[in-house]
């Protein structure tokens, strides 16, 4: 049992989370090793922000225990924290601070050495280097949305958890997301990410999870399931 | 130790950056404590031995205002685009996070006082000789009670719906003994200099500083837990 937790550099047992009367999330378990890219599918209020939010340790479970490289993240200090990157739906990013100032805000707060190269990096990395001394309050949703993702990735997390990342992205940014993340996960990343677009989901990762009324459905390789049955799954008709 | 005084830092910095853009929280602040100064100076004839005894009270008033206008905003700005949770999800300690959050808005506060003191002071006919190091102390210690209080109550208030009355709800009742020592205090100085009279109230003013600050920095983390 011990060695397999220790294979496992995320694990979610019986994983609950309820709001007032809404059971979010029921009983999830979720072994994810380390390098594997995971889609979280599912229809809107399926539980797929909830589940990441709560491995991220930005939500207390009600009950069950999750477990980053074997610790509780909620209980374990900065040491995991530094581990995980996320990205969600607010792009925790100030309004007041210019795209690069926001970088150096985050990377300071991470205690990241080579800081200015780091940021660079990044703000290339997402094509925003050419705004970098914009206020993020008069970039774009979709803009706002990629320098969220150089936040997440900023500090080279080993788990990166991704909430719709590519939702707002135009076309162009879309395939460069893709490409990214293919790379970090060449780099053995753990990509946990959240979508609706079956077709990304099928190309990009390694498993395909299924949530429905916060309960887990399929857990699978995305070619072990014709993508017929999978859309059929999205849809609600099977 | 070098990590979190970087951290501290950035924070600081963040917020004073933010604030020198907008410069919205300070010019709040200023002229809530301006309108009140101004009217209590039409209300009470600042010539006269009655304004001498009421001045105290007017001006810690006004930084009261100034505070529970200033504070709410603050934390408000961590709630814009939940902030809050990439703060959260960092690897800063709560502890930290309280501490600069703190020194932020002590900051602000002092920053408002600069500027209407001057203003207070004439419009009220003050001794200008009562500006010495017992009343900057006072000022001082006052101002950090507030700050002390209204960093952590800032933080509970943002989490509820009423967020903008809830603060002053939450932070005034415990800001009591702050409030009358420091007008009692200032009042001791404006009376005579003898320290005898003065220096109980900064004690007591600094004392409850000290057990605040303490109690504020074990509880921020389940205060900004989820």
């Amino acid at each position: 049992m011990e060695a397999t937790q220790n294979r496992n550099i995320i694990l979610l047992t019986q994983i609950c989370k309820r709001f007032g009367w809404l059971d979010a999330l029921q009983g999830i378990d979720l072994q994810v090793k380390p390098g594997e890219c995971i889609a979280l599918l599912g229809q809107n209020g399926a539980g797929k922000t909830t589940l990441l939010k709560t491995i991220a340790a930005l939500i207390a479970p009600t009950s069950g225990q999750v477990q980053i490289q074997g610790q509780n993240p909620r209980q374990a200090r900065s040491a995991i924290k530094r581990q995980i990157g996320f990205a969600g739906h607010q792009t925790f990013l100030y309004g007041g601070l210019t795209a690069e100032e926001n970088m150096r805000f985050y990377g300071r707060l991470y205690s990241l050495e080579s800081l200015p190269e780091r940021i660079e990096q990044v703000l290339q990395t997402v094509g925003l280097r050419h705004r970098r001394n914009d206020r993020v309050s008069t970039l774009s949703s979709g803009m706002q949305q990629r320098l969220s993702i150089a936040r997440a990735i900023l500090h080279a997390p080993p788990i990166l958890l991704l909430d719709e990342p590519f939702a707002g992205l135009d076309l162009g940014f879309t395939e460069k997301l893709q490409e990214l993340i293919a790379k970090l996960n060449a780099n053995r990343t753990t990509i946990l990410l959240s979508t609706h677009d079956l077709n990304l989901a099928l190309d990009l990762c390694d498993r395909l999870v299924l949530l429905r009324n916060g309960q887990l459905q399929i857990d699978c390789a995305p070619n072990q399931l014709p993508p017929e049955q999978w859309a059929a799954y999205l849809k609600g008709t099977a | 130790m070098r990590a979190i005084i970087q951290q501290m830092a950035a924070l600081i910095g963040k917020d004073l950056r933010i604030e020198s853009r907008g410069k919205d929280l300070l010019l709040t602040m200023t002229m809530f404590s301006l309108t009140l100064i101004v009217v209590f100076n039409f209300t009470f004839d600042a010539e006269s031995a009655q304004a001498y005894l009421v001045a105290p009270g007017i001006l810690w008033a006004a930084i009261a205002f100034a505070s529970s206008t200033g504070m709410n905003r603050t934390f408000n700005r961590e709630q814009e685009e939940s902030c809050i949770q990439g703060l959260i999800l960092s690897p800063i300690d709560p502890g930290t996070l309280y501490c600069a959050k703190f020194v932020s808005n002590l900051i602000f506060l002092l920053l408002c006082e600069t500027i209407f003191l001057p203003v207070f002071w004439v419009l009220f006919d003050l001794p200008w000789r009562v500006l010495q190091p017992p009343f900057w102390l006072l000022l001082f210690f006052g101002s950090a009670g507030f700050a002390v209080v209204g960093t952590i109550f800032s933080a509970i208030a943002a989490e509820s719906r009423a967020k903008e009355l809830m603060l002053p709800i939450l932070m005034l009742p415990i800001l009591v003994p702050v409030i009358l020592a420091a007008i009692n205090g200032t009042q001791a100085i404006f009376e005579s200099g003898n320290p005898t009279n003065w220096q109980p109230w900064i004690r007591l003013l600094v004392g409850f500083d000290v057990i605040f600050f303490v109690l504020a920095f074990l509880l921020y983390p389940f205060v900004v837990g989820e």
